[in-house]
């Protein structure tokens, strides 16, 4: 998987192609233009619902270490990984500003 | 099936009651309702099956939190994965609406209106996999049928149930018309599976629900930001009262829908009494809605009383919520060759279409359904545009043979009109 470099000021958004719906805790995403299905988890779905306006890295994280009571660092990789992840698979937009 | 079943008595069993508490927005529905009826289930596996038959794995979901501390690990994991499989079905759908509306309808200025599915559930439940969507039902102005079903069918689309397209591309164009000319419901399925039905109207003859008038009154719905025109909350529910009645209320979804729409705000009772009784259904609409309330009854364990329309409807569905329901359709086909069982078939079926209605011209219209000419008599006997009233006699020649002891007399002649298998009158609706 290629890693994109987030910084904090990096935006985040959802691609527009890219449709959702919620199942319990998880979500389900499809992908207009390929018909691909993708199913995130609870906290994969929390990081899709607060992508629904677009937002900097920093501020998903912050939002995400209030909700979770992560520490900084560790949730920054994790969900580094994780939007690099999206965006490698089309589902969300990465801008670097 | 049919009315003469309509009056058997139906023992309501926690499962059917448990799955209409799920379905209906009634007292039973609250978290200690469900919780109560929960605990009587003995087989929660026949539960599933019962509530994916009837469509109703999404409002059994939504519910989950109330009856989770019954549930088998094993039922518990079947119903995630159905409605997960569910959900992706409808958005499947949904998103299939939101690119034909931009890429066809939009481009072209096409007159048409979603019906039900993706955007009845949008609208009415709030997410378009809030409710189960089969398929996705188009209402297109008939002028414009034939160039719909061609880019369809150039999008990779392929017509099926019995609308195949003949191997000689050089003939489509001439089938597309005769199909659009003569059926007012094709039926076709997309590359990715989805079965997509383009109407041309949502009645037997056009005369209940003009699309004409339909198409103008229309209203937009947002599904995935683009905006979905849809049928008029007032056509809509006098609409679902025709079409969940003609099917006996064998999906929970259907009447999830009666309540939901009824429930949604700016529902304007005076305008759907317009709409209902401009197609002489306005005593089905009131009896629907009486249905409700016997429905709700039923989540009680009180059977539905009386030889009313209400209380035949609940009857109907109740009898569709039992352990083993047969499916109408399923039911139809199993006795279809006993021509003794069509005759009388088409008698019930004629009595409820009679009964839905108020004035003699709309009951009699309800007899003409089976003379109308269809893609089947085209398939059979193509004939050039002038001459296609000519399928009327013979339609109705055909039916009587089929339907009355007539067909035994042919057969002893060994008359080729009386063979079934080579039927050409057999439409995939068998209320038709």
């Amino acid at each position: 998987m290629t890693h994109t470099a987030l910084s904090e000021e990096t935006r985040i958004g959802r691609r527009e192609t890219v449709v959702s719906a919620d199942v319990a805790d998880d979500a389900i995403l499809l992908d207009i233009d390929s018909g691909y299905f993708f199913q995130l988890n609870r906290t994969g779905a929390r990081i899709w619902s607060l992508l629904e306006e677009p937002q900097t890295f920093g501020q998903l994280c912050a939002s995400l270490q209030e909700q979770y009571g992560m520490e900084a660092g560790l949730c920054q990789a994790d969900v580094s990984e994780f939007v690099a992840d999206l965006n490698a698979r089309g589902i969300v937009q990465v801008d670097k500003g | 099936m049919g009315v003469t079943e309509a009056f058997s008595p139906v023992a309501i069993e926690p499962a059917a009651r448990l799955l209409l508490a799920c379905t209906l927005r009634s007292p039973a529905s609250d978290a200690r309702g469900i919780e109560a009826l929960a605990g009587a289930v003995a087989d929660w596996d026949a539960f599933l099956v019962s509530a994916d038959q009837c469509l109703a794995i999404p409002f059994v979901h939504r519910h989950l939190p109330a009856f989770d501390r019954f549930l088998p690990a094993a039922a518990r994991l079947r119903l995630r994965q159905l409605h997960t499989a569910g959900t992706a079905n409808n958005l499947q759908l949904a998103a299939l609406l939101t690119r034909l509306h931009d890429q066809w309808f939009a481009r072209r200025a096409i007159r048409y209106a979603a019906v039900k599915g993706a955007a009845l559930a949008q609208r009415f439940y709030g997410d378009v996999a809030a409710r189960t969507s089969r398929d996705l039902d188009l209402l297109v102005d008939p002028a414009a049928c034939p160039a719909t079903i061609r880019y369809l069918v150039d999008a990779g689309f392929r017509p099926c149930r019995g609308f195949e397209l003949p191997a000689d591309r050089a003939k489509w164009e001439r089938y597309i018309a005769a199909m659009c000319d003569l059926n007012r419901e094709i039926s076709l399925r997309s590359p990715a599976g989805d079965l997509v039905d383009v109407h041309t109207s949502l009645d037997l003859t056009g005369g209940d629900f003009p699309t004409r008038h339909l198409l103008s009154r229309v209203e937009t719905v947002p599904i995935f930001g683009k905006p979905i025109p849809a049928l008029s909350t007032a056509d809509l529910f006098v609409y679902l009262c025709y079409h969940h009645s003609r099917h006996n209320w064998t999906r929970l979804h259907w009447v999830a829908d009666i309540g939901q729409v009824t429930a949604a705000p700016g529902f304007d009772a005076a305008a759907v009494r317009a709409v209902a009784r401009r197609s002489g259904m306005e005593g089905l609409v009131e009896e629907c809605q009486a249905m409700l309330g016997l429905l709700n009854a039923a989540t009680r364990g009180e059977a539905p009383a009386g030889r009313g329309l209400a209380a035949t409807m609940a009857r109907q569905c109740l009898a569709h919520l039992a352990p083993g329901a047969e499916s109408p359709l399923l039911a139809y086909h199993h006795r279809i060759d006993d021509s003794g069982f069509r005759w009388r078939h088409w008698f019930s079926l004629t009595a409820e279409e009679w009964r839905h209605r108020r004035g003699l011209v709309r009951k009699l219209r309800t007899v003409l359904r089976s003379s109308t000419p269809s893609w089947e008599s085209y398939k059979a006997l193509p004939l050039p545009k002038g001459l296609r009233w000519l399928y009327m006699p013979l339609r109705t020649g055909t039916h009587l043979v089929r339907h009355t002891p007539l067909r035994r007399l042919t057969r002893r002649k060994g008359s080729a009109a009386a063979q079934p298998s080579s039927d050409a009158t057999i439409a995939p609706d068998t209320r038709g």
